[in-house]
């Protein structure tokens, strides 16, 4: 009878309890049941969008040089061409890296737009979702799913230019219970043909337009489909595909490096293949297409003309001020729209509280042409001996005023239009909106111990200069506050592939003279001779021979490129970084920011004297960036790590 | 002032309460022995005292079965009419009851009685109720309120070293802010959260400002079958805290004063403008390569020398920031209870106030202060009724109101400013009363003027108030069976509070100059603003819910089988006020607990208990958890072989204990970890833009991925933990102890699997319950006590030892096995090893001939450090043999360990003599590291220049040119600017953070009853306190038990010394 009782009790005690509460009690996550999951998605127009706007995010923005994000452009520094104070990368060629420390990784970020695109590929609806004015059409889905194609494409393409062949994904693994796929290298034919036939694929329908023209004239008046302009076009794949395959045929992917040449798979699949040339004609075919495209479509240089002559000077600085028909493929981000970032970074500290950090170096300063056209040892009027007047013809927004500038270290007088509008150097004048203000009349950039860019801070470039390319000049207009100038940063741009194609006929056949005559496109709109010129008056003649065709070509490139996030590959893809060699990379120096100005040229303790900032070095193996050594650690085996990692 | 009031406040408390005390006197003193002549009846007499001697006036004196009754005289004696066999009880309140039998011939009988407090150390409070000490089969430690001494506002601050189990550290002496971390047993968890559950008469709530005298006991339960009870929430170890309550007695009145005065210990010392200028001579000449001529030093003499002189302190200032700071600081506490009940009604009540102000030095000029200062207000009222014979109601109330000032800048962004802002560029304020203000000052905390942090950025006051209240009702069930009882338990508790802020700056100069007339040339800086209106920051606030229902058993079968069992459900919530998303819901808690004891004899005893927890965290199906353990205990002693022994060891027990409990404090970054979440705020994209010159973006695309994927089977933590321990008395008590070894293993910590390859390009690795740790040690204690004549002796130890090792935390493995975490006690560093300082032996020398500035080129076969090393700077070691210094070489094997420490002992020594009374503790911490160089720009001279960083006294002790051998120095080459090189995390900057403290002493006197009876007291006790007397460590620069903290720009712990005054009445 009691126990009965101790058991009635106990029960009616605890069942009362747990019966009255427990159902609902610990329910509390029930409230949010309705959030957005997964499966939410591709059945939602808004949702759809979201997900593929963030396949752009694998786009690199080679126009922030500050920051170490490997999908901006921290390759600016790490290849000398210019140094920047305020990146964690100032000093990583310097101390160097290993494959578990290399902070400049896409790996882990390419690979998620990776599955990205590979999930929209597969899931967006083809017939379309949504309804009225939110629609997205069944065509429009079409569209963007080739438009994933591309980007998927370029994801390959980074992953490939800086790593050489990587895994391929074949397969879109589960998130909550990954089954963790064998992956290998895939070898470098199977990275390109994979990226070609992406690419390939997507050139054969035709859901991508030709082009952003929607009219053309010529030169100023051509329009453009602006409200798309990041959204790939037929002659961006085309471009992508010429790039892929002039890297394909250069040296360092082609049978150029014996180190690479010995690496294999566990399986022993070679991963380099052996040098074959007729991947130069592979790569002739692709820019010819392309660049057949581009004239049926109306893209040509940008020139600003004036009475039916080119204006140099005005041209190279609207080329990267307004929307023009150069431009093959943009990207609608761009480090110098904002206020805080790129233009902040390259003004004085004293214009506008300003950064004032990234800065060309000597090296860089060096390759600029002299306004004859030709190299620094090669032109007699060339001296470094003397302070002069310079006129600064990168003052005015409407490049009609100049001025002139007093003291100027002779090394920068006499150099070509893109030289002034690059670099900014001692004593050169700022923009002329900002001398028009009360106050600044007399304003120049001053690098020296008590200048305004001095090494007192650091806020200071440290090579006694600083960029001036991509730079708009009205911003600095209203004093203290820094205005915004919107604009896109080119991804692919005509000169670009005019370089390219010179460079490929060069390959296949040296005699060939479209190779001066593309190089001259350039050099004219320029503002400097044409090589066309200069053998004609006899001064340099390059044509015809190989080699020195070839050097014109990497030089036109550095000069016309600077700062564009081409350098750091071209170097390694034609292996010319090691010591004394055409890109040196253990070279790092600028003027000396801690000398007086006051003291003669080239003194100990004069400003002007060329001095070694940083003691970089260089080793083979960083002609191919190291995996990250915790995905070598995981593929047991499996994954290959690049030669000398 | 305060202290004027607070006594005023004592002194008519107890003059309200005094016509009592001396109406009780009277009728007390009133003796009254009954003299029923029966035949063969005799009388005794005797005297009682109580175990230190002193009399016991007023205990009664009856006979076992016979109306015949006595009660002691004010001299502690009595008569009494006995006959001989007759048993005699004496009794007293506060007293355990002693037997005597009247043995013939017998004429005087005298008792001596022990005091009550032996109630303590008879039951042991455990989770969900209590159990006689003797039968416990589980490891709980337990100390009594008074014993633990607590020496400051916070309780956690006094536990380090005072119970076996526990390790505690203090990482900031901050008032309000003090609270120290603490762990039982260490920690087994590097993802989880580790703090133990602290249950508050049987509620979970905080402990840190529970006023010390509320506290009856505190339990530490650390094995497995004191913790199962709790589930899911069991496996971090638990505290039982229980607050005094009432008892039958004559009420009692209880006061305290104490006033304290504290020191800080160890702050900073800045070098000053002539030195830290000089240095940076040295150092820049150390960057020429200590060239012999045409170097100029950065500073010239004649500059130096207006700094050395202090001539011009505008100008050439020497800003010690440290001055700042107040050489004292002072708190004070006043108590006041009262104890006492009927037989139906008993009620502990009590107050409490504590205040302590701060550091910080008071502005005379400004209107208000800014100095932080902490006042706390404590109230409690514990009632008991007894309802019926068989029914009993609790209803206990307390509450916290806390009030602060605090300067608008935080401790940490002050010190911070104080150990970075240059000393030489501005004074503190301009001699003429202007404030002052370094130009270049970036708005985050460069070059900002710590004096106007201080004194011109306003302050902060905040109040928070907590109450608590609970009601239990507890019903006997004799009428079903004996022993059986029911209880049901409601609780309410919440939090509110508000920061108030008023904020200004300073209408701020900088001098350039001085004027032809000597007047300072000043350029405004800052226009400068008024103190603000008063602005809201936070809200503090939480609602928490607890119920409890249980069913208990206890009964005696045949003299020799004790068996209890309880039966028991509760189910707690608690709710945020002022968070975020889904913290704002309510955290909820079901659980059923079984317990079940039996004991045969004394001799042997099994324990077999369970809780049962559902989170509501967790996914259906997947909240609820079932966690058991199992306990033994063999008391040897009790066994009647071992009865020849007694006199000898007296007590004899093995222990042993094993089972599962849980941790839910998963550390999960979000609520609800299994639900499948997306990034709606990830990286999207502008399609296009509006025109082809300065066209702004448009087009907007968005961005959306996955984040977490579902993981439906995500759970809690679960610990399984064994113990044994045994438990010693030897010669009569006179030396008792106790010893565990425990040894436990964590398993299912939850982590994001990291062994995911980045090509499956997931955005996060899938989260499991993946992880192992285990934590072995040992913890114990020992007492021994000696009466010699008077005097009375009492040495006590603890210590606790636990050593954790990292068995899985899906590590992907790296190149060199020693950079793998796997292996390691949680928190060890990976850092560099390093050989000491480069010397010029290591270099070939080139020497330039015009200036003997030296080129330093490291020796071939020397390892390539990646950077241009000089003599003075570390040479670390190049672990890998690859001949390059680079991050390969960094190692969890360096001998240096996690900032918490492996070990905390304690060792206490209390005499007392004829009321003189007086105590030594001396605490200490092992097996820890602390980091010099875990903020570089605060401890590195010049790592950021001479005009943005400062340098401390220690600096001086540096490598120099002149003696390039030496490497028994703190700092090694000084190189004029960062120099990243020197600042690797290495052993160079470990120190061991291993300490002894000389933590307390306390002396003073306390009357005895005889001589207080006569004025109408009971207790009156003078004493002194010291705390953090001496520290014997090796970190040496700041106080070690700060850990790494900001390299020591931390908010000091001081020393102090307390004096104080207890009155009972």
């Amino acid at each position: 009878m009691k126990l009965k009782n101790i058991i009635f009790l106990a029960i009616s005690v605890c069942s009362f309890f747990i019966l009255t509460s427990c159902n609902d009690y610990l329910d509390v996550s029930k409230e949010m049941n309705e959030n957005l999951t997964m499966d939410k998605v591709f059945v939602n127009p808004t949702y759809t969008r979201n997900w593929y706007g963030n396949i752009y995010g694998c786009v690199s923005d080679y126009s922030d040089m500050v920051n170490v994000n490997p999908l901006d452009n921290p390759w600016s520094n790490m290849c000398g061409e210019v140094s920047s104070q305020a990146a964690a990368t100032r000093d990583v060629m310097v101390s160097g890296f290993t494959a578990g420390s290399a902070q400049c990784q896409r790996w882990t970020s390419i690979y998620q737009y990776i599955r990205q695109a590979m999930i929209f590929i597969r899931d967006a609806n083809d017939e379309g979702v949504g309804s009225g004015t939110n629609r997205i059409t069944s065509q429009e889905i079409a569209r963007m799913k080739d438009d994933a194609r591309f980007l998927l494409a370029y994801c390959y393409y980074s992953l490939f230019e800086m790593y050489g062949p990587v895994p391929i994904v074949r397969q879109i693994d589960d998130a909550a219970y990954p089954q963790v796929y064998d992956y290998e290298r895939a070898s470098v034919d199977e990275t390109v043909n994979h990226i070609d036939s992406l690419l390939a694929d997507v050139l054969s329908r035709d859901n991508l337009p030709t082009s952003l023209i929607t009219a053309k004239t010529d030169g100023v008046g051509t329009t453009f489909n602006l409200n798309e302009a990041v959204r790939p076009t037929k002659i961006a794949a085309m471009a992508l595909r010429a790039r892929l395959w002039v890297f394909a045929a250069s040296p360092l992917y082609n049978g150029g490096w014996d180190k690479a040449m010995a690496l294999k798979n566990d399986d022993g699949k070679q991963l380099f293949p052996a040098k074959d040339k007729n991947k130069w004609v592979i790569a002739k075919q692709h820019l010819e297409e392309l660049l057949d495209a581009c004239t049926s479509a109306g893209h040509t240089l940008y020139e600003v003309k004036v009475n039916g002559s080119i204006q140099p000077e005005e041209s190279i600085y609207k080329l990267f001020q307004i929307f023009n028909q150069e431009i093959l493929w943009c990207d609608t981000n761009n480090s110098y729209s904002g206020q805080w970032t790129m233009e902040k970074y390259t003004n004085p500290r004293d214009v506008n509280n300003s950064y004032g950090t990234v800065g060309p170096t000597q090296e860089s300063v060096d390759r600029f042409f002299t306004k004859s056209g030709l190299g620094i040892n090669e032109d007699n009027n060339y001296h470094e001996d003397a302070l002069v007047d310079v006129i600064n013809t990168a003052y005015d927004d409407n490049c009609k005023d100049t001025h002139t500038d007093h003291n100027i270290f002779n090394m920068y007088s006499n150099r070509e239009p893109r030289f002034y509008q690059d670099v900014i150097y001692q004593g050169k004048s700022w923009y002329k909106v900002f001398m028009n203000m009360a106050g600044h009349e007399n304003y120049i950039a001053d690098f020296s111990p008590n200048g305004g860019s001095g090494p007192t801070s650091t806020d200071t470039p440290l090579t006694g200069y600083m960029l001036g390319k991509f730079k708009n000049r009205i911003v600095n207009d209203a004093s203290g506050y820094q205005a915004t100038y919107s604009r896109v940063w080119i991804q692919f741009r005509l000169a670009d592939f005019f370089l390219y194609y010179a460079e490929v006929l060069n390959e296949i056949d040296p005699t060939d003279p479209r190779i001066v005559q593309y190089i001259d496109y350039i050099r004219e709109r320029a503002g400097i001779p044409t090589y066309a010129k200069l053998a004609e008056t006899g001064v340099k003649d390059i044509r015809g021979d190989y080699q020195k065709q070839w050097e014109a070509i990497e030089h036109e490139r550095f000069v016309e490129l600077y700062c564009e996030g081409q350098r750091y590959f071209d170097i390694r893809r034609w292996m010319i970084c090691g010591k004394g060699k055409l890109a040196d990379q253990t070279k790092f120096g600028g003027m000396n920011e801690y000398g007086s100005t006051a003291v003669s040229i080239g003194q100990d303790k004069s400003f002007y004297k060329r001095t070694s900032l940083e003691n970089r070095q260089w080793d083979d193996k960083m002609y191919l960036y190291p995996i990250p050594q915790s995905t070598i650690q995981l593929g047991q085996g499996r994954m290959v790590q690049n030669p000398g990692w | 002032m305060k202290f004027k009031y607070s006594a005023l406040l004592v002194v008519s408390a107890m003059a309200l309460y005094s016509p009592r005390v001396l109406a009780g006197d009277a009728s007390e003193n009133d003796l009254n022995p009954q003299n029923v002549m029966q035949t063969g009846q005799r009388t005794i007499k005797g005297l009682v005292t109580e175990s230190n001697g002193n009399p016991v006036i007023g205990a009664t004196i009856n006979i076992v079965g016979k109306k015949g009754a006595a009660v002691t005289n004010i001299d502690g004696r009595y008569e009494l009419q006995v006959t001989d066999g007759d048993e005699i009880v004496i009794s007293y309140l506060g007293f355990g009851s002693e037997k005597r039998i009247v043995k013939k011939g017998v004429d005087v009988l005298n008792v001596q009685m022990q005091q009550a407090s032996t109630d303590l150390n008879d039951v042991v409070v455990v989770g969900y109720g209590q159990q006689k000490k003797e039968s416990v089969v589980s490891s709980v430690s337990v100390v009594s309120g008074e014993d633990l001494h607590v020496s400051s506002r916070s309780l956690n601050n006094s536990l380090a070293g005072k119970v076996s189990g526990l390790l505690a550290v203090q990482r900031s002496g901050e008032p309000g802010w003090d609270d120290a971390q603490f762990w039982i047993r260490g920690v087994s968890s590097y993802a989880g959260g580790t703090d133990p559950l602290v249950i508050v008469d049987g509620v979970p709530r905080k402990m840190n400002d529970i006023d010390v005298d509320e506290i009856e006991s505190f339990s530490v339960l650390k094995d497995a079958a004191a913790t199962a009870v709790y589930g899911a929430e069991g496996a971090n170890g638990v505290v039982l805290i229980t607050s005094k309550r009432g008892k039958s007695q004559r009420t009692k009145i209880n006061a305290s004063v104490e006033y304290g005065v504290s020191t800080p210990l160890r702050l900073p010392s800045l070098l000053d403008s002539y030195s830290y200028l000089s240095l940076y001579n040295e150092a820049k000449w150390n960057d020429a390569g200590n060239p012999e001529s045409a170097f100029t030093m950065p500073f010239s003499d004649e500059i130096l020398e207006k700094y050395r002189t202090g001539a011009d302190p505008d100008l050439y200032p020497n800003a010690n920031w440290m001055d700042m700071l107040k050489k004292h600081t002072e708190n004070q506490r006043y108590t006041v209870n009262f104890r006492g009940g009927s037989d139906k009604v008993r009620f502990f009540v009590s107050g409490a106030y504590y205040t302590e102000n701060g550091i910080y030095k008071k502005n005379e000029n400004a209107t208000f202060d800014s100095n932080v200062k902490f006042d706390r207000y404590n109230m409690r009222t514990n009632v008991d009724f007894d309802l019926s014979k068989s029914t009993r109601m609790s209803v206990d109330m307390s509450g916290q109101y806390i009030n602060r000032v605090a300067p608008n800048k935080t401790a940490a962004q002050i010190f911070n400013g104080m150990t970075l802002m240059p000393v030489h560029l501005i004074p503190m304020i301009y001699s003429d009363g202007t404030p002052s203000e370094h130009p270049a000052t970036d708005g985050l905390g460069l070059r900002d003027n710590p004096y106007n942090y201080l004194y011109f950025s306003g302050y902060c006051k905040s109040w928070e108030i907590t109450y608590q209240t609970k009601v239990t009702l507890e019903q006997d069930l004799n009428f079903i069976t004996d022993g059986l009882s029911v209880k049901g338990t409601v609780s309410f508790d919440g939090t509110a509070g508000q920061y108030i802020n008023r904020t200004m700056s300073a209408h701020s100069f900088y001098a350039t100059g001085r004027n032809a007339d000597g007047t300072l040339i000043l350029e405004q800086k800052n226009a400068g603003s008024a103190l603000s209106n008063p602005s809201a920051s936070s809200s503090p606030g939480n609602k928490k819910i607890y119920l409890e229902a249980s069913l208990n058993y206890k009964h005696t079968f045949g003299k020799l089988h004790d068996v209890t069992g309880l039966l028991l459900y509760n189910q707690k919530e608690t709710q945020y006020q002022n968070y975020d998303g889904l913290s704002l819901l309510p955290y909820r808690k079901q659980s059923v607990v079984a317990r079940a004891t039996y004991g045969y004899d004394n001799r042997y005893m099994m324990e077999g208990s369970f809780g049962m927890t559902g989170s509501e965290n967790f996914a259906p199906g997947h909240r609820w958890g079932i966690f058991p353990a199992i306990g033994g205990a063999w008391f040897v002693s009790h066994e009647k072989f071992f009865q020849h022994l007694l006199s000898v060891v007296n007590k004899f027990k093995l222990r042993a204990s094993i089972g599962l409990t849980g941790n839910d404090e998963i550390g999960a970054s979000s609520r609800f970890p299994y639900l499948e979440t997306m990034n709606t705020g990830a990286t999207g994209m502008n399609l296009g833009i509006s025109s082809i010159a300065n066209g702004s973006s448009q087009n907007w695309m968005g961005g959306l991925t996955e984040n977490q994927a579902a993981a439906i089977n995500l759970q809690w933590e679960v610990e399984r933990k064994a113990d044994v321990g045994i438990d010693l008395g030897f010669l009569n008590g006179r030396i008792d102890m106790s010893v565990d070894y425990f040894s436990d293993r964590r398993k299912d910590i939850l982590l994001d699997r990291n062994t995911i390859p980045a090509m499956t390009g997931l955005r996060k690795g899938p989260t499991q319950n993946f992880g192992v740790v285990t934590n072995k040690g040992v913890d114990g204690n020992i007492t021994f006590k000696e009466h010699i004549g008077k005097l009375n002796v009492q040495l006590r130890g603890n210590f606790t030892y636990s050593k954790n090792k990292i068995v899985e935390c899906d590590e992907v493995s790296h190149l060199y096995a020693y950079q793998d975490y796997t292996g390691c006690s949680i928190g060890t560093p990976l850092i560099y090893i390093a050989d000491g300082l480069y010397t010029p032996d290591d270099f070939n020398v080139t020497t330039n001939s015009k200036t003997g500035a030296k080129t330093y080129t490291l020796k071939s076969g020397l390892p390539n450090p990646g950077a241009q090393v000089s003599p003075g700077d570390i040479k670390y070691r190049d672990m890998n043999g690859d001949g390059v210094i680079n991050d390969y070489d960094m190692t969890y094997h360096s001998n240096c360990n996690s900032s918490n420490p492996k070990t905390v002992y304690g060792i206490a020594l209390d005499l007392d003599y004829k009321g003189f009374f007086g105590g030594v503790f001396f605490q200490g911490a092992g097996g820890c590291s602390v980091n010099l160089m875990s903020k570089a720009t605060n401890f590195m001279p010049f790592n950021q220049g001479v005009n943005a960083s400062s340098a401390r006294s220690e600096a001086l002790n540096r490598w120099t040119y002149s003696d390039p051998y030496n490497q028994d120095v703190l700092y090694p080459r000084m190189h004029s600017e960062s120099f990243s090189y020197n600042l690797k995390q290495s052993t160079w900057w470990y120190r061991n953070a291993s300490f002894i403290r000389f933590k307390n002493i306390e002396f003073g006197y306390q009357f005895n009853h005889h001589q207080l009876r006569s004025v109408g007291l009971e207790n009156l006790r003078f004493y002194v306190q010291g705390t953090n007397l001496i520290t014997w460590d090796d970190v040496k620069y700041w106080d070690p038990e700060l850990g790494n903290a900001n390299s020591g720009a931390q908010y000091p712990i001081s020393r102090s010394w307390k004096f104080g005054v207890e009155i009972t009445f």
